[in-house]
């Protein structure tokens, strides 16, 4: 059995493929700093791809190899893909199956344990909010996601929410907050911990009129 | 030389097709470490894609310049692994033996990095799971600032993945180092390398999987 038989790759190549890795590593940091907005996650994966690509074919071997493990490989790459799809479709295209009442939705709806965290909840209690007092209510329910300062938190600023929109529009974005979701924000976050806080169930018309009308004026 | 008999499995009939049948089951195995990875690497998609400007800014707080450092230095080592396995081949071995330490160098700077970068966070409360409580100044974050929601399943995903990560390349370690025992004790040579060969791709997979990390734990 002739020593010569397996290939033996070029130490020119090896260098070259390293020099090729680092000047892609650098590639991405730089890109990374960039805002491209959309294209900065697909461009990091595809100059991670193409390194790995690299690591796989050159340092691993696989072009020179017995082409049934580059098979296997290539298999187990498949079944991540599978994976990852399959599990992708269901948590983003889930929309608000599952919520059908406060207090029993939460469990079904998927965001459990974001919206514990989230929120301490009070008991889904029936009854009124207090129409007089729309800053409690906003400390209560909404202060968790929003604030008037001007500073993103879970959810967007309302600063000058009443210069920007009509009480109509504010009055949607509060009874259906899955109607328009504002782009870079979760969906059905604001729609499940209200939800299960019990505060669809709470409100009427007239404490939503002060609370539109407070929030407004802040 | 050639391959004494009893290093010829009975139930192979050329050491060419010993060894193809040892690579096999190692990409075998690679798989399923790719898929181990997978899961973690899913959960990451899921929490991401459902808040990503809590992930945005929490990976803020993660150091890219040591992220970067840590992506160099893993590469090194595969470069260093792909050039023992070259001189393995020739059967200059005292290259090997240098080339594995150099390795082993890479690895242990790897985790020195790391250990940094833990204790850092764990100095500011920045723990995984229900710990979780981010506070005081440091490197010019402000730590208080990183307590929102969501933040907490960023470094929890973030721990676990570099965490198990880590475990890998210390495994890596403890290879190489019997490796260097073996190659200075003259058991390899060009008729004969499988567990320089074996370990090298098991290096190289984990440097893959940083590849992967590196980008999507601290840069984007
Ligand atoms: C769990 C976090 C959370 C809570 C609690 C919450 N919101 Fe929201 N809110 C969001 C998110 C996230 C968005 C952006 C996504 C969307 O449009 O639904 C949003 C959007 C809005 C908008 C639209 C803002 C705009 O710029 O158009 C308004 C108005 C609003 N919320 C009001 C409220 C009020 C009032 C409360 C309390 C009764 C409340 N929110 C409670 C998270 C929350």
């Amino acid at each position: 059995m002739a020593a010569g038989h397996h290939h033996i790759i070029p130490i020119r190549t090896l260098g070259f493929v390293f020099g090729v890795l680092i000047m892609l590593t650098i590639l991405t940091v730089v890109t990374s700093r960039i805002d491209l907005g959309v294209l900065n996650v697909p461009l990091a994966l595809a100059i991670a791809g193409g390194k790995a690509l690299l690591v796989a074919l050159i340092f691993m071997a696989l072009k020179y190899d017995n082409p049934v493990n580059a098979l296997v490989l290539l298999l187990g790459v498949v079944f991540a893909v599978v994976f990852l799809t399959l599990t992708l479709t269901d948590t983003e295209l889930r929309g608000t199956l599952g919520i059908t009442e406060s207090g029993t939705t939460i469990l079904e709806g998927g965001h459990t344990e974001e919206a514990e965290q989230a929120v301490e909840m009070p008991a889904p209690a029936t009854g009124t909010l207090p129409v007089a007092n729309p800053e409690e209510t906003f400390e209560t329910y909404c202060a968790l996601c929003h604030n008037f300062t001007g500073e993103t938190a879970v959810g967007p600023t309302l600063m000058g929410l009443g210069d920007r929109q009509p009480s109509d529009s504010i009055r949607a974005s509060i009874m259906e907050p899955d109607a328009v979701i504002i782009s870079g924000y979760p969906p059905q976050l604001m729609s499940t911990t209200l939800n299960a806080m019990g505060f669809y169930s709470k409100v009427d018309d007239a404490s939503m009129d002060t609370l539109i009308a407070w929030i407004a004026s802040q | 030389m050639s391959l004494s008999p009893s290093t010829l499995k009975h139930y192979f009939t050329t050491p060419e097709q010993q060894f193809d049948a040892a690579k096999l089951g190692m990409w075998l195995f690679l798989v399923t470490e790719i898929l181990l990875f997978s899961g973690m690497f899913v959960a990451y998609a899921v929490y991401r894609a459902w808040h990503p400007e809590v992930f945005a800014h929490a990976s803020e707080l993660l150091d890219w310049r040591l992220g970067g450092l840590n992506t160099v230095v893993l590469l090194a080592s595969s470069f260093t692994v792909a050039l023992s396995i070259h001189f393995v081949q020739k059967g200059e071995n005292d290259k090997v033996t240098v080339l594995l330490i150099l390795t082993l160098l890479c690895a242990a700077i790897f985790m020195v990095v790391k250990y940094f970068e833990y204790s850092g966070k764990f100095d500011h409360g920045v723990f995984p799971g229900a710990a979780f409580a981010p506070h005081g100044e440091g490197g010019g974050h402000d730590y208080a600032e990183y307590d929102m929601p969501f933040a907490a399943q960023f470094f929890s995903i973030y721990f676990v993945m570099t965490g198990i990560h880590g475990v890998h390349v210390l495994v890596g370690m403890g290879l190489f180092a019997w490796l260097v025992t073996r190659v200075i004790r003259g058991h390899f040579s060009p008729e004969w390398y499988t567990p320089v060969e074996l370990t090298g791709l098991y290096w190289h997979l984990v440097d893959i999987i940083w590849i992967f990390l590196f980008p999507l734990l601290y840069l984007i």
